[in-house]
């Protein structure tokens, strides 16, 4: 039941028919899993915070670093040196005071991220290495949990949603596991209005999937290039010989 | 020579099909995600995708940044 200050808060968001109160009170009932609280991480967090969902849980293990300000515009130059799950939790609830954000400042381990994940209604994938990557991917799909996931570099950002329903692939059947590139963004450099990009994208996959209402890019990769400012799009299937979910 | 369109570019193909296309490309960067016409193909698949006129290959590279 929403109060009348919710009604007022979230009115922009009610009146689109297509979430409407009951949109909004699944959204106030929710609880989204964000992995990683940088530059994709900070819109993803502000923007869900903002848009009334319940109960978010960050995690990060990483500190707030004067090279991080550019992009990651949850964190203030006031946090530099803070973790950064602690200064993004302080920006999201200044946002949405009645947000409830855990935070863990730490990399939980594969049995820890499986109770979290349980827990969760979404996931979404901000995070900045492979091998967490292919982690989530594997817990998401064990316990049929939908994972947004984005990743960002330079000019170029990749998006979609894993949904894990019948007929559905996963990042596996995209990707090999010894699939490893380097490419950080330490060492390859990114423009700040990139994360915003695909960080708002996997934002909306996430209220999408919460209010049940749209098509979200399960089987679709989506590849932006901000140099021409292009999207490109491009099926996938189920792998058959998929090691996590053939 | 047939002309296939690689990442946006036209270049021309002697190879058949997609294995043979990727093996005489081998570049560093060895592990990529590969479409045909906007759709992947699984590597098992590499070897009985013929290759025509016209198509349109992205060799797409997995992503970590965050």
């Amino acid at each position: 039941m929403l109060t009348d200050e919710q009604l007022l808060k979230y009115s922009r968001q009610i009146m689109l028919p297509q979430i409407d109160i009951a949109g909004q009170e699944a959204l106030l009932n929710s609880h989204l899993l964000i992995i990683g609280l940088g530059g994709l991480g900070a819109p993803v967090a502000m923007y869900l915070a903002a848009a009334g969902v319940g109960e978010l849980t960050l995690i990060d293990d990483d500190k707030v670093d004067l090279s991080n300000l550019q992009r990651q515009i949850i964190h203030q130059f006031e946090s530099i040196g803070k973790d950064k799950v602690e200064s993004a939790k302080i920006t999201a609830l200044s946002l949405n005071p009645e947000t409830r954000i855990n935070i863990i400042n730490y990399r939980p381990g594969e049995e820890e991220m499986s109770t979290l994940i349980e827990q969760a209604n979404v996931v979404i994938d901000c995070c900045d290495n492979f091998s967490t990557r292919f982690m989530l991917n594997r817990i998401c799909h064990n316990y049929r949990v939908p994972l947004v996931s984005g990743a960002a570099i330079r000019w170029e950002g990749q998006l979609s949603t894993y949904t894990y329903e019948q007929g559905t692939p996963c990042y596996r059947c995209l990707y090999e596991e010894d699939a490893f590139n380097d490419q950080t963004c330490t060492q390859n450099g990114v423009v700040a209005p990139l994360v915003g990009v695909i960080g708002s994208m996997q934002a909306m996959e996430a209220i999408k999937l919460i209010s049940g209402t749209g098509h979200t890019v399960t089987g679709r990769l989506m590849l932006f290039d901000g140099m021409d400012m292009s999207w490109r799009e491009i099926r996938f299937k189920p792998r058959p010989a998929c090691p996590v979910c053939s | 020579m047939p002309q296939v369109i690689v990442n946006g570019q036209i270049t021309d193909v002697v190879e058949s099909n997609l294995a043979e296309f990727l093996s005489a490309r081998q570049n560093a960067q060895s592990s990529f995600a590969v479409a045909l016409n906007e759709t992947f193909v699984p590597k098992a698949e590499y070897q009985n995708t013929l290759l025509k006129e016209g198509d349109r290959i992205e060799l797409v590279s997995p992503m970590q940044g965050g």
